[in-house]
């Protein structure tokens, strides 16, 4: 069968399947929220808070449309507020931070048979709570606002707590600097420590600010424990607000922090990355943090199936003296004098090969990877430098610590991200930022002529036939 | 090319929504749904995805409805909540299946077709957004480059890389 003809009769049948008659567009609004809370059974209202005098509007109980004052226009909440109830008739947090007005997506779970209502919106109720999370949609203007319980009894019994709305208009706020909640969270910057030495992760703050890629302040917090001990293997990490809780965006590769009503897609990858290093393996060891390749909209997702949830892409069957490996070679030996050419090998991605890398060794016991992969994108090249003696130099230690970082760019086919360590290994990458918890200005300070000589003297065009079969 | 969707849907008592929206609306919703249901593969997604554009549409339909081809607005939409999705159900994967576990909800087409589509979605993004908009919304090279905002010379070679991978996975004669 031809390639057309099946594809024109998949499209005629998929059409076919669709009913015809939509529903009345005035209903459009209430099924929508209908069809994302069914399965969660609950009763779900959606109210509509004008700015200057809130009025209450419940989807499904009203036929106009909802009237949206946030600035998300495109009806994405700007903030995931995730309330717990207590069995001891109490709310997880006695304040709840969401640091701009607009659509708020209201999730409730806990203790069973508690409800979670608002005093200024008694008609909005979650719960009672059965055995999964009940979650609701509220706009959200300035202001604070009073959570409590719809059960008679449970507000006199202490089951309260405030929602406070900020008036901020992007998704960005001054950095508070460090502070402690009062049940101990810790928040604030990673500080540095000293050179050459490891990152006591333990000492770490409980969540640690993200920078704002595409404005002044920062985004939110990251978790430690979302970061550490994995690095920033993980494709997206939530970012949370002030209290610790809602979530307001996250810290996706290639893009920094993005808000949770923005679209990656719509946001163009940042030309920095940084990382810090979290311990120093011993002498003889490396530990590499390996960064997926690519920004998750650039990796192809693979097929679907059952539940419709995608195993993240794999990296399989390295190939020793692949031919991408063995170009990257010939073009990186020469830039790289007094290096010693170790392994190269490709590597498979769910069963096509697409990366290449190779290892170089220097006297001094570093190492230097260059790896490049290419998915549905221009190239993209990482460079991941390894050095086993923590003392070899001191700018290098210093980097360590995530205080100097080189970050070069060079255009999408181009970019390098240089980021070089002692006694670690990080992972350079085009196109990320992750500035989590590195307030202080980007360094280029090492070897930045030597590094920018490299970038520049590696053409990955030379990559494209054995990279694009 | 929208004229086609004339016979897709029709006024009835129940979308009865008038004026130039309610027409669009009427017109365009199957279709939509259904280019929705191709780039995400749950029926119940496409119609959310679907009917927050058209909502969205609404909200600024004096602007909107000035367009040559509003449905083009709307189909960008489309384009860019299913990235949303698609990334929400893959990196956000343990949150939705924590808070939500929700399944799939299969369109009733046939196994072939199913896994048609399937196999597209399994393409590189923008191969299978060009594939899809190719076949399903029947564009041409340079409407899916408008709507896509890449060159044209990118959605030539999506589609020839999408097609040459559809070919080889369904075991189907590329005749291109």
């Amino acid at each position: 069968m031809k390639l057309d003809e099946a594809a024109h009769e998949a499209a005629r049948e998929l059409r076919s399947s669709v009913r015809a008659t939509p529903p009345a567009f005035e209903d459009l609004a209430a099924r929508r929220h209908r069809n994302r809370v069914t399965r969660l059974s609950v009763a779900v209202v959606l109210v509509a808070i004008a700015i200057v005098v809130p009025a209450m509007m419940i989807r499904g109980g009203d036929s106009r449309p909802s009237v949206s004052t946030s600035s998300a226009e495109d009806g994405s909440p700007v903030a995931q507020l995730n309330v717990v109830g207590e069995p001891t008739l109490g709310f997880d947090r006695s304040e709840y931070t969401i640091p701009r007005p607009g659509l708020v997506e209201v999730t409730f779970s806990g203790t069973d048979g508690l409800t979670l209502t608002f005093e200024e919106f008694p008609d909005f109720v979650l719960g009672p709570t059965p055995n999964e999370p009940l979650v609701g949609t509220l706009e959200l203007a300035p202001g604070t606002y009073h959570l409590t319980s719809a059960i008679p009894g449970h507000t006199d019994a202490g089951f309260r707590s405030t929602v406070t709305v900020g008036s901020g208009r992007s998704a960005c706020f001054d950095d508070p600097g460090p502070n402690t909640a009062s049940d101990g969270t810790t928040f604030g910057p990673v500080t540095a420590p000293d050179s050459g030495s490891a990152v006591d992760t333990s000492a770490l703050p409980d969540f640690i600010p993200v920078a704002c890629p595409r404005a002044d302040g920062i985004g939110g917090y990251v978790r430690r424990d979302d970061l550490f001990p994995r690095g920033f293997m993980a494709e997206s990490v939530d970012v949370y607000s002030t209290d610790g809780t809602t979530i307001v965006g996250h810290l996706i590769q290639g893009k920094g922090f993005v808000a949770l009503d923005e679209d990656p897609a719509d946001i163009p990858n940042v030309t920095t990355t940084t990382a810090i290093a979290t311990s120093a393996p011993a002498a003889t060891a490396t530990r590499q943090w390996i960064i997926p390749i690519g920004a998750p909209d650039d990796v192809d997702p693979p097929s679907t199936s059952g539940n419709g949830a995608s195993p993240p892409p794999r990296l399989t069957s390295p190939v020793e003296g692949g031919p991408v490996a063995t170009r990257l070679a010939e073009l990186v030996a020469p830039i790289l004098p007094g290096a010693t050419l170790g392994r190269a090998s490709d590597a498979q991605l769910n069963g096509e090969t697409l990366t290449g890398s190779v290892q170089f060794a220097y006297p001094d016991g570093s190492t230097l990877t260059a790896s490049v992969s290419r998915y549905d994108e221009p190239i993209r090249l990482r460079w991941i430098v390894h050095s086993d003696d923590p003392g070899a130099n001191s700018a290098l230690s210093r980097l360590q610590t995530g205080t100097e970082i080189v970050a070069l760019d060079r255009s999408l086919t181009r970019s390098v991200i240089i980021v070089r360590a002692s006694g670690i290994s990080l992972t350079l990458q085009t196109a990320t930022n992750f500035s989590a918890g590195l307030d202080q200005p980007r360094a280029s300070t090492i070897a930045l002529e030597d590094l920018t000589q490299l970038a520049q003297a590696l053409d990955t065009s030379a990559l494209d036939d054995v990279m694009d079969p | 090319m929208d004229a086609r969707l004339d016979s897709v849907s029709t006024s009835t008592p129940e979308s009865g929504l008038g004026g130039p929206f309610g027409d669009f609306y009427r017109r365009e919703y199957g279709r939509m749904v259904a280019f929705s249901l191709a780039l995400t593969g749950d029926a119940r997604v496409a119609e959310d995805l679907a009917q927050d554009a058209f909502i969205a549409a609404h909200r600024r339909w004096d602007e909107i409805g000035s367009y040559e081809q509003p449905a083009a607005w709307v189909r960008r939409v489309i384009v860019n909540r299913s990235r949303s999705w698609l990334r929400r159900a893959r990196v956000e994967g343990r949150a939705l299946v924590r808070l939500r576990s929700r399944d799939r909800v299969e369109a009733p087409v046939s196994d072939d077709t199913r896994r048609f589509w399937d196999v597209v979605r399994a393409l590189p993004r923008r191969q299978a957004e060009c594939v899809i908009l190719r076949y399903l919304e029947d564009l041409d090279i340079a409407e899916i480059a408008e709507l896509l905002d890449c060159a044209e010379a990118t959605v030539r070679v999506h589609l020839h890389r999408g097609r040459t991978a559809l070919a080889t996975r369904l075991s189907l004669e590329d005749d291109e």
